[in-house]
């Protein structure tokens, strides 16, 4: 089954430190995609749902708070696992998105080296799930 | 007024040096005085909306940002169009941290989405003041709304 990350944020900067180091952190991830806010993300996993979804919250359009709970109240893509990379660190905002179902939230600021035992658990979770491949939608 | 906005400045300053340490390694001195510069800066900027509202501003010298944006993403020459994005963030997160420390509170905050563009000469706000890592120059400013 294909593993494949989306990196759902406005900064482009931010993507490619993610994907970065997601890469360089030792799984085996046949694809990323990125996607520079929630509407376009969200086009993106009803087109080919990824293994993982990371997602910043604060961005114009749609923000991540916006996605997750689309994909929640799919039936298709409610199992997709988020993890959330945000500034927005208050604890209403955890709570929040908590309660949505996401498996992580990373807050920003972070150093990109700390950023992949972080993350390792989630991308093991996705990869170990065999990945919740819902191309066929 | 001004106590109020000399307290958040402080607050800004903290966050800065919070996020400059964390994400590249590099701390931030104060260096008195902020003065206007005949060099193009990285002008960055994020306005928040709550029960007080303002803009965070931050000036750096282009090579500098070009240093840290490099720094960060682990490229040796990053394009322009990065190193700004960089900056933008940079400035994204301060802010975020500023409200964090603000009060529990915080959460009745709206951050808006960065801007960022390289100017010659940008007007400075009152608020304004500069700060050294290494050789380098940066500014720093908080326009609170009245």
């Amino acid at each position: 089954m294909e593993t494949r990350v989306l990196i759902v944020d406005d900064s482009a900067t931010i993507r490619k430190v993610v994907k970065r180091v997601i890469s360089q952190a030792g799984f085996v991830i046949d694809s990323f995609s990125e996607a520079h806010n929630g509407r376009a993300a969200l086009e993106q996993i009803r087109q080919h749902a990824p293994s993982l979804v990371v997602t910043d919250i604060n961005m114009p359009e749609m923000n991540g708070i916006e996605l997750i709970e689309e994909l929640k109240k799919d039936p298709a893509l409610c199992d997709i696992p988020c993890v959330v990379i945000s500034t927005e660190g208050t604890q209403e905002i955890i709570d929040r998105v908590l309660h949505l179902g996401i498996v992580g939230f990373i807050q920003k600021p972070f150093r990109p080296e700390e950023l992949a035992p972080v993350l390792a658990p989630y991308i093991q979770m996705a990869v170990s799930a065999g990945t919740a491949d819902t191309s066929d939608f | 007024m001004q106590i109020i906005t000399s307290q958040l400045f402080d607050a800004v300053v903290k966050a800065a040096a919070e996020v400059f340490e964390n994400m590249f390694f590099v701390s931030i001195e104060a260096a008195g005085e902020a003065t206007v510069t005949a060099e193009p800066v990285v002008h960055a900027q994020i306005r928040y909306e709550g029960p007080h509202s303002a803009t965070v501003h931050l000036y750096l010298p282009v090579d500098l940002a070009h240093r840290l944006a490099a720094d960060f993403l682990g490229e040796g020459a990053p394009d322009e169009q990065l190193v700004l994005d960089s900056c933008a963030e940079m400035t994204n997160m301060i802010a975020g941290r500023h409200l964090k420390s603000l009060s529990p509170d915080a959460r009745i905050y709206r951050l808006t989405i960065p801007q960022v563009a390289i100017e010659l000469d940008p007007p400075m706000v009152p608020e304004t003041r500069a700060f050294t890592t290494g050789s380098h120059l940066l500014r720093l400013a908080l326009d609170v709304d009245p």
